[in-house]
């Protein structure tokens, strides 16, 4: 399997988590455009902390239990997806919101 | 694998899980409704979070993390997930979709069909194919007779056989008489232990079968 494979594999196991993550971060970048401000900047970073938690129970509790076994068989654990999706998530917002800080000083 | 304890709430599932498989051997799992059969293989697999379950091949203990690459798992309900092209998922796991089709030809026209396109028997059955060509020694397969066509199980089994030449099989399904025709030994589940099956009569006396006559 590819490294392309994986990071196809990982978007398409956190696809859900991921579009709301993306919705959020958009919200995000709109209202720091509106008003740049430091401490925005880092309450989204805390915001984003607790909706991701609560955007990981609630894929967790509507996916199929069995829709995992398919990145298993390949040796993709559910741990290393996880975390993968999460950080991809994080780091997005991360590079939106610096952007942002960037371009408007 | 074995010390599977598995618990939900109050409730214990298993206490003394345990199953054994040989290369070249089919293995047959058995057990009421709800007595922890798919749980024993989910916990192995790492789809299920449970209090204790040791997994080791040749005695040595296996990393569950790429548990995959040792074991293949095809599970109860759908494996390929929604939306995913078939040629897609073979493509995955490394295995000729072509040949497929020389076993199973009305697959020739589903090579670029998402899954869903696919009824639950083709679904099943092109599932099975691709978790039994899948690399690794040991496949395990949770109700693969489930929504097969009856024309196309004997082929199913035949296909068991074939791959049991060279990898260990486990095997769970309600068609007691398809498991018992394709299976080397059984195993029987009943009040959260595993327990090896000798004859009929040990069926009969963990009330898996009735008592005939």
């Amino acid at each position: 399997m590819t490294l392309l494979d994986r990071i196809s594999l990982t978007l398409r196991y956190g696809r859900a988590q991921l579009l709301i993550g993306a919705v959020y971060n958009l919200v995000c970048m709109n209202y720091l455009l509106s008003e740049i401000s430091y401490t925005f900047f880092v309450d989204c970073f805390i915001i984003k902390v607790v909706v991701t938690a609560i955007t990981l129970y609630l894929v967790s509790r509507f996916r199929d239990r069995d829709a995992i076994f398919f990145y298993i068989n390949l040796g993709l654990s559910r741990r290393k997806l996880q975390i993968s999706v999460i950080l991809a998530d994080f780091l997005a917002l991360a590079i939106l919101l610096t952007s942002v800080l960037v371009f408007h000083g | 694998m074995d010390s599977v304890v598995v618990r939900f709430g109050e409730k214990t599932v298993l206490t003394g899980g345990y199953i054994t498989s040989e290369t070249g051997m089919v293995t047959g799992l058995l057990g009421r409704n709800g007595a922890g059969k798919s749980c024993m293989f989910r916990a192995l697999m790492g789809g299920l979070r449970v209090e204790n379950v040791v997994v080791s091949i040749d005695e040595q203990p296996i990393n569950r993390q790429i548990i995959g690459r040792s074991i293949k798992y095809l599970p109860q309900s759908r494996l390929i997930p929604e939306g995913m092209k078939l040629h897609r998922a073979f493509d995955l796991y490394g295995v000729n979709y072509w040949t497929f089709v020389n076993r199973f030809p009305k697959f020739s026209r589903h090579y670029d069909s998402p899954i869903y396109e696919l009824s639950g028997g083709e679904a099943r059955l092109a599932e099975l194919y691709l978790v039994l060509h899948g690399d690794a020694p040991f496949y395990i397969l949770d109700e693969p007779f489930t929504q097969v066509d009856p024309v196309n199980i004997e082929d199913v089994k035949a296909m068991i056989r074939e791959r049991a030449k060279d990898h260990g099989i486990i095997i769970t399904d309600h068609n007691y008489d398809a498991i018992s025709s394709v299976a080397d030994n059984l195993f029987v589940i009943a009040d959260g232990y595993t327990n090896q099956v000798h004859c009929r009569e040990d069926l009969v006396r963990h009330g898996y079968l009735r008592a005939e006559g």
